[in-house]
C-alpha cells in the first residue's frame, strides 16, 4: 500500500532528488499531500484524480497521503503529476511490475483526459539525476529533445498516463528517444558586418569586445549606426562549444524559453530588454525567483540601447553580476544562483537632444542638461565598461561608396581563432575567455615589457584611471594581442587598448571630477 | 406528511433500496457529537456512511445531492469518526454514500463515494 517514486526538484540551475510517497490505508477518505507544496503541486491531486479515471484506472476511494521528501526543501510546479499518479496506480496494485520504482525518474504534468503535458527545467533536472546515478527517466514528449542531449541517459517518451502504465506492465512498448548530437546552428543572419557603412573604428572595437567577452559602450549621435551594429554582432560571434551550449540551455529550460529550438540552444543568446525593464525582469526575482536577462544572455550579449533612460536603481544593479558573472537571487522562500557571464552592449546618445559633438546639427542642450544625462551613467558603471567608442554620422562618401566592407564571416574567422588561443591558454584555469581573468590570473597572463609598462603608466596618470580600469586595460590589451596572433603584450597593443578609455574623460571628465 | 414523516419515509426507501443490493446495515440515525449519520452500511469490507435526501416535488428545492454542503460533510465526517472510534475500525476501509430519494415516483439514486475529506 505503499509506493516511493523518484523524482527532482529544483533550486536555481542545480537541483535535489525527490522521492514521491504515496501511502494508501483505510480510514476516513481523504487526500493530504505533505512535503512543502507550493499551490501548483497542491492543486496535482484534481488533476491526477480526473487523468487516472479519465485513463480507465479506479481511483482509490480511502485516505491518500502524499509526501515528496526530503520535507524540508519547497516543491514547485506541475510536474510531480506523473509520479504521484504512478505512486497511486503502484500503491493500489494497479502496476504488476513490481520493481520499475527503483529505475525510473517519472518528470511530467497531466492534463484531465490522462495526457502528459510539458514542464520547464527538464534539461537541469536530468543531467542532475544523471549525476546522482538515475539512468532511465520518463519524460513528456515536449521535452523529449533538451533531455535527449544528456550521453549515458535513456530518455523515455511519455504521452499518456494509460501508455506508461501498459509499458511499466510490459503490454506496450516506449522507446528511447535516440540519444542526440549536438550541431551548431548555420543560419542566415539578417544583418551582416559588411552592411554597415564607414564606423571602422567601432566595428574595430566590436570586434575586439567579441573575441575577449568585453562589455562594449557605444555613443553617438542618432542614426549614426549604433543599434544597426550592435544588432549585427550576434553574426560575429565566436562559435558555441558543447559545454557551453549546456549551461545557456539549463537557464533557458527553467525560464521555459526554449520553443523553436531542437531542444538545446545552438547560437549565443543575444538578448535586447527595453529600457523600461524592471530590475526583478533584469537581474531575475518574482515569487519563484527566476532567471532575468542578465542569465538569459549567459554566454551571449546582453544588448541595452538607450543606456541612460534605464532606470538608474536597474543599472547600478547590474554591477556586481557584471563582476561576479553569476547572480544570486533571494527571495523570504526561495534562494537561487543562475550565472550571468554575458558581454554588455550599450547605446547611448551623448546629450539628451542627441546633437552634442555632431558636425551636422547644433546641439541645443545646456551644460547642465548635458552634465545631468551623463551622470545617469555612473562611474563605477563606466568603470566596468572596457571599450568605449564614440560613433558620428557617416559621411556621403561612406554611405554611397560600393565598396563593400569586411564581411562578418572574416571578422568571425579572427574571433574564433582569438578565442581558441584563450580556451587553450586558460585550459588548467577553468575559464573560457579573457574578460573572465581574475586578478591574479592577470597577473599571471598579462605580463607587460617596460616600453608597455611605461606607456601604460602614463595613461593612468593622465587618464586618473582607477585600479578596476588598469585591470581591465590589461584584458582589452590581451585580447588585442591574441587577436594578432602575438603572445607578448607589446606597446601598441596597450595604446589601442587605453584608446578605448580616452572618452570617459571627455565626457564624463569635467562633469564628475 | 409533515418534513420528518417525509424523511423518514426517505431513508426507509434508501435503506431497502440498499439492502436489496446487498449492503448490510449496521445503523440507522447514528448520532455521536450533536452530529447525525442517517444510514451506517455494510459493503464487504468496505464501511459506508449514507446520507439521505428526499424530495416530495420534482426540483423546486435543487437536487437532494446538492444539499450534502460542504458543513454538512463535514458533521458527517466527524460522526463518522466517532461511529469508527466507537467501534475500533480504526483501519477499516471506509466511503461516504449519497443516496437522493425521489418520493413521488419512489425512485433512489446512490452516489457511492460522494466526496472525500
Amino acid at each position: 500500500m505503499l509506493s516511493k517514486i523518484k523524482s527532482y526538484g529544483l533550486m536555481g540551475i542545480d537541483g535535489f532528488s525527490v522521492s514521491v510517497e504515496v501511502y494508501v490505508s483505510g480510514g476516513l477518505p481523504a487526500y493530504d499531500t505533505v512535503g512543502l507544496p507550493d499551490a501548483a503541486v497542491r492543486e496535482s491531486k484534481e488533476r491526477v484524480r480526473a487523468a487516472i479515471r479519465n485513463s480507465g484506472f479506479e481511483f482509490p476511494m480511502q485516505r491518500i497521503t502524499v509526501n515528496l521528501a526530503p520535507a524540508d526543501l519547497r516543491k514547485e510546479g506541475s510536474v510531480y503529476d506523473l509520479p504521484v499518479a504512478i505512486g497511486l496506480l503502484d500503491a493500489t496494485g494497479q502496476i504488476r511490475n513490481k520493481t520499475f520504482a527503483e529505475e525510473y525518474l517519472f518528470l511530467g504534468e497531466l492534463a484531465l483526459d490522462g495526457t502528459v503535458r510539458g514542464v520547464a527545467g527538464i534539461l537541469p533536472m536530468v543531467i542532475g539525476a544523471y549525476g546522482q546515478g538515475l539512468r532511465k527517466v520518463i519524460v513528456p514528449l515536449e521535452n523529449a529533445a533538451e533531455a535527449s542531449y544528456i550521453e549515458g541517459v535513456q530518455v523515455y517518451v511519455a504521452e499518456s498516463l494509460k501508455h506508461v502504465v501498459d509499458f511499466l506492465n510490459g503490454e506496450a512498448a516506449l522507446m528511447p528517444t535516440p540519444a542526440r548530437k549536438w550541431d551548431r546552428a548555420r543560419i542566415a543572419y539578417p544583418m551582416d558586418f559588411a552592411d554597415i557603412k564607414g564606423q571602422q573604428g567601432a566595428k574595430r572595437a566590436a570586434e575586439i569586445a567579441v573575441a575577449g567577452g568585453h562589455n562594449l559602450l557605444l555613443v553617438g549621435t542618432p542614426g549614426s549606426g549604433k543599434t544597426m551594429l550592435a544588432r549585427s554582432i550576434p553574426s560575429i560571434l565566436p562559435e558555441l562549444t558543447f559545454e557551453e551550449a549546456l549551461e545557456i540551455t539549463k537557464v533557458h529550460s527553467i525560464a521555459g524559453t526554449l520553443q523553436g529550438t531542437e531542444g538545446m540552444v545552438s547560437e549565443r543568446p543575444f538578448r535586447a530588454p527595453h529600457h523600461s525593464a524592471s530590475t526583478a525582469s533584469l537581474i531575475g526575482g518574482g515569487q519563484r525567483a527566476m532567471p532575468g536577462e542578465i542569465s538569459l544572455a549567459h554566454y551571449g550579449v546582453l544588448f541595452l540601447d538607450e543606456f541612460p533612460e534605464f532606470r538608474k536603481d536597474t543599472l547600478e544593479a547590474l554591477r556586481q553580476p557584471m563582476e561576479d558573472g553569476s547572480v544570486t537571487i533571494a527571495r523570504a522562500a526561495t534562494r537561487s544562483t543562475y550565472p550571468a557571464d554575458f558581454m554588455l552592449v550599450a547605446a547611448m546618445n551623448p546629450c539628451p537632444c542627441g546633437n552634442y559633438g555632431s558636425r551636422i546639427s547644433p546641439c541645443r542642450c545646456t551644460r547642465q542638461q548635458i552634465a545631468r544625462y551623463l551622470n545617469r551613467i555612473s562611474g563605477p558603471m563606466l568603470d566596468r565598461v572596457d571599450l568605449h567608442v564614440e560613433m558620428s554620422e557617416v559621411g556621403f562618401e561612406d554611405i554611397a561608396s560600393r565598396s563593400a566592407g569586411e564581411r562578418s564571416e572574416t571578422v568571425r574567422a579572427r574571433v574564433n581563432a582569438a578565442r581558441r588561443v584563450q580556451v587553450l591558454r586558460y585550459k588548467r584555469e577553468g575559464i573560457l575567455f579573457n574578460a573572465q581573468l581574475t586578478s591574479r590570473m592577470t597577473a599571471r597572463f598579462c605580463a607587460l615589457d617596460a616600453q608597455a609598462e611605461a606607456l601604460l603608466r602614463k595613461a593612468f596618470a593622465s587618464l586618473r584611471l582607477s585600479a578596476r580600469a588598469y585591470t581591465r586595460i590589461l584584458k582589452v590589451s590581451r585580447t588585442i594581442a591574441d587577436l594578432e596572433g602575438s603572445e607578448a603584450i607589446r606597446s601598441h597593443h596597450v595604446a589601442e587598448a587605453v584608446q578605448y578609455r580616452s572618452l570617459e574623460s571627455k565626457y564624463w571628465g569635467d562633469t564628475r571630477r | 406528511m409533515n418534513r420528518r414523516e417525509l424523511g423518514a419515509l426517505g431513508e426507509a426507501l434508501a435503506l431497502r433500496y440498499m439492502q436489496e443490493r446487498g449492503f448490510a446495515l449496521l445503523a440507522k440515525n447514528y448520532r455521536a457529537l450533536r452530529c447525525e449519520i442517517d444510514l451506517v452500511l455494510r459493503d464487504g469490507k468496505t464501511i459506508v456512511f449514507a446520507e439521505v435526501k428526499t424530495r416530495a416535488a420534482s426540483s423546486a428545492y435543487g437536487l437532494g445531492r446538492e444539499a450534502v454542503t460542504t458543513a454538512k460533510q463535514r458533521n458527517i465526517a466527524k460522526a463518522a469518526a466517532a461511529y469508527l472510534a466507537a467501534y475500533s475500525l480504526y483501519d477499516a476501509c471506509v466511503r461516504f454514500d449519497v443516496l437522493e430519494v425521489d418520493a413521488v415516483n419512489n425512485l433512489v439514486t446512490h452516489i457511492p463515494g460522494a466526496f472525500t475529506l
